[in-house]
């Protein structure tokens, strides 16, 4: 195949080259910023024109931003009243998943009313692109993404829920275990 | 006669619904099946017959075809009765598709989508059937699912006469089960799963192990028996189950079977061979290729022991060694090949010992096992699916050569110290004390069983079946075309690769790079198959004689 070389010449002219001007201006905007929450923020504190906000910063992460009540967050698998997971393994957000991170092992149950569950249930959090599909696609409503798990970080590439995770049968927050121990450990 | 307003003309004998599907029209149905007698008891298949000039609506799988009948496939009518058939199909049905084994390939899944209401009319409560029930060692039923088609009954009665199913009861109390005391373990039973047109009998083998439409599939040939039953491959090989898969082969390889490429086999129509069928032995003996003991890696015999290596060392290995017994005698190398090579493989070692080499002792007759038998629906009695390239080929001993038989005799007395078996574990035709023996032990293996590592000085891992492209000639002499699923694990390849990548290292190059170049040198090679192209074999394999006698090499 033959490679397509496009050379880009950049000549700077008169007015590239005169560029204080730019960097006032920058300065500019970031002190009308300043100036004008703290007026509003003054205004606010006596109780005059508390319609309009100034910004906010929030301290996160003690004290979380508000999220919308849609967010797609981590996923959970939901229990019924006995206890027993919702999931029957049917596959079907395996089967949506554009990402291909969603990964069941279905089993017979131990529970003879029951004929099919997951034995493994594993998501490779990393590759999910939180689209919401398998939410949408599970027949039995099994699993969901909840609006306050957000936090997600971790040192390892390998950010893998496993059942118990998912269940909630292990308690592995992100900030406390993730990144101290890795999830795997954890979720062993 | 006409349909949908077209004349057609078909032969005697044929019924609508056949005549139809042959020009293209698909008539719902459950139990008609070509291969079984018409019962007509599911009436899906309803279409309006007109005939002397009255129109009625009947079950065109009980209608012949006939002078001046005419039918209409698809009118307001036909369609009301077809939706109240599944409606009443629909009454008890348990709704479990999500954890139903045979969702996404359901007759009635198919046919609801096209003709189906989507509220339900049930205001009693179902009926309750058994489910999960074990009918035979691999066969499930799940009597709520079954829509009393009566095709798997029909099945044991006329195909295997083993009878052991039928329907009981009567009325909506009817139920289809195993005959009292008996199981269903015929060899022929994995046969009902296929014919189920829902998911009332499920596989065993299969169940709950993968949704169909994550399947692939490619046609190949069962190369468990010399019948040669066409089959289709149905594997899997989603990135993240391979990256699972690897992790595990690393880790403890006893699970690997577990994340198996080859989900499962099922059967592709072929008229000529296999009809609609294959035996269970077919069926559940796909293992092989995923099993926790194949052989990855080149084993070469080192200081310490059997030491893993690459292939071309191994093959150097085996070069040195083949040319150093050379030079005291041809015959002082045994070759041993089994039958289960393709036609591709044999002709390559063929070419490389035989005709480059000139080695007389050769030969392919393995001893059969013992525990095989063949019977008259299918299975032969020759567990090999390729003897008859082999005994076209020629690879038995030549003069001056040693056979299978001579071969105990010709190593106690020294005349062979080298022997290369070729997808045959040597222990099935030599005892220890001879293999002790042999100077040199070299295998080309599928599977390397950890008690045959004493026995071993070079072993080389070969490609396993769906991992290969090629071709196998039944006992009936019919060529027939397998295609590779997925690349061979690890460092396994395909014999013929071996061979020609072992030829420059005696010094004769075969002059064959790709497969292409093998299959043409086949062509070449045997007469027979002059004619054949890649192509043009196609899917259901082509006859490359009229009977066995006229067989010339
Ligand atoms: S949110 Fe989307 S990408 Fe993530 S697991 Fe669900 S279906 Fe897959
Ligand atoms: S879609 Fe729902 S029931 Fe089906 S496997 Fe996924 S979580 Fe389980
Ligand atoms: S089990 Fe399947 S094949 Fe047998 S009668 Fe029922 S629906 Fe038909
Ligand atoms: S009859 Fe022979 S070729 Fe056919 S499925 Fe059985 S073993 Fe394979
Ligand atoms: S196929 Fe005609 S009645 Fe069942």
């Amino acid at each position: 195949m033959q490679k397509k070389v496009t050379n880009i010449t950049f000549n700077p002219g008169f007015k590239e080259n005169i560029y204080y001007p730019e960097v006032f201006r920058g300065l500019w905007i970031t002190n009308r910023h300043f100036f004008v929450n703290m007026w509003r923020h003054t205004l606010n504190l006596f109780g005059i024109r508390t319609k309009v906000r100034p910004a906010v910063t929030y301290q996160y992460p003690e004290d979380p931003r508000p999220a919308h009540y849609r967010l797609r967050g981590r996923h959970r698998l939901t229990e019924k009243q006995n206890g027993a997971m919702r999931c029957t393994a049917c596959m079907l957000c395996e089967t949506i998943c554009p990402c291909d991170c969603i990964h069941i092992v279905p089993g017979e149950s131990p529970d003879p009313h029951i004929e099919k569950f997951p034995e493994e249930f594993t998501i490779d959090l990393l590759r999910c692109c939180y689209c919401g599909f398998c939410v949408e696609a599970c027949p039995v409503d099994a699993i969901r993404m909840d609006v306050t798990r957000t936090e997600m970080a971790g040192y390892t590439r390998d950010i893998i829920l496993t059942k118990e995770l998912l269940l909630g049968k292990v308690k592995a927050h992100p900030w406390e275990n993730w990144i101290a121990e890795g999830v795997e450990e954890k979720a062993g | 006669m006409k349909i949908d307003g077209m004349e057609y003309e078909f032969p005697e004998g044929m019924n609508v619904l056949q005549a139809c599907e042959s020009i293209g029209i698909h008539i719902p149905h459950f139990c008609y099946h070509p291969a079984l007698k018409v019962v007509g008891s599911c009436r899906m298949c309803k279409v309006e017959v007109i005939q002397n000039e009255r129109k009625r609506i009947d079950i065109s799988c009980n209608v012949m075809v006939q002078d001046g009948l005419e039918i209409i496939t698809d009118s307001a009518p036909v369609r009301t009765a077809r939706r109240m058939t599944l409606e009443f199909l629909l009454a008890n049905h348990p709704l479990d598709c999500p954890i139903c084994d045979d969702a996404g390939e359901c007759e009635l899944q198919n046919y609801y989508l096209a003709y189906g209401r989507n509220d339900s009319r049930m205001r009693e409560v179902k009926r309750h059937r058994r489910k999960a029930t074990e009918i035979g060692p691999s066969i499930m039923l799940d009597g709520e699912r079954c829509v009393l088609c009566s095709r798997c009954a029909r099945f044991v009665e006329e195909i295997t006469r083993t009878r052991e199913l039928g329907i009981f009861g009567m009325g909506s109390s009817e139920e289809l089960m195993v005959n009292p005391g008996a199981s269903l373990d015929n060899d022929y039973a994995g046969n009902v799963v296929d014919l189920c047109p829902v998911g009332a009998l499920t596989d065993k083998d299969f169940r709950f192990k993968r949704r169909v439409w994550f399947l692939q599939s490619v046609p190949s040939i069962c190369q468990l028996c010399s019948r040669g039953c066409n089959v289709r491959i149905d594997y899997d090989i989603n990135p993240f189950h391979e990256h699972k898969r690897n992790i595990n082969m690393r880790t403890h390889r006893s699970e690997a079977t577990r994340y198996a490429r080859i989900q499962r086999i099922k059967p592709r129509v072929n008229s000529d061979v296999n009809g609609y069928w294959i035996c269970d032995r077919g069926r559940y003996g796909y293992r092989s290729t995923d099993a926790a003991d194949r052989l990855l890696k080149a084993l070469v015999r080192g200081e310490n022991g059997l030491e893993e290596s690459d292939v071309t060392k191994a093959l150097k290995q085996i070069a040195s060694g083949v040319s150093s017994a050379v030079g005291k005698g041809a015959d002082r190398v045994a070759i041993v090949v089994s039958p289960r090579l393709t036609n591709e493989e044999l002709f390559a070692v063929h070419r490389l010992f035989r005709e480059r080499l000139d080695m007389p002792s050769m030969d392919h007759r393995i001893p059969v096992d013992p525990d095989w038998y063949g019977d008259d629906l299918l299975r032969t009695p020759d567990p090999f699916p390729n003897r008859t390239t082999c005994e076209w080929l020629g690879i038995i001993p030549a003069d001056r050569g040693f056979g299978i038989t001579e071969l105990p005799d010709a190593i106690a007395s020294g005349k062979v110290n080298t022997l290369i078996s070729i997808l045959a574990d040597p222990r099935d035709y030599l005892d220890e004390t001879a293999i002790r023996k042999l100077k040199r032990r070299y295998y080309i293996l599928r599977q390397m069983p950890d008690d045959l590592r004493e026995f071993t000085d070079v072993a080389l891992p070969a490609a396993a079946w769906g991992e290969y492209r090629g071709t196998f000639t039944n006992f009936n002499g019919r060529l027939q075309r397998l295609e590779a699923a997925f690349e061979p694990l690890g460092d396994a390849r395909p014999v013929w690769r071996l061979m020609t990548d072992l030829a420059p290292l005696l010094k004769k190059p075969l002059g064959l790079k790709s497969f292409d170049d093998v299959f043409a040198a086949l062509t070449h090679k045997i007469s027979l198959f002059a004619d054949f192209t890649w192509r043009n074999i196609g899917d259901e394999g082509v006859m490359a004689i009229r009977n066995r006698q006229e067989v010339t090499a």
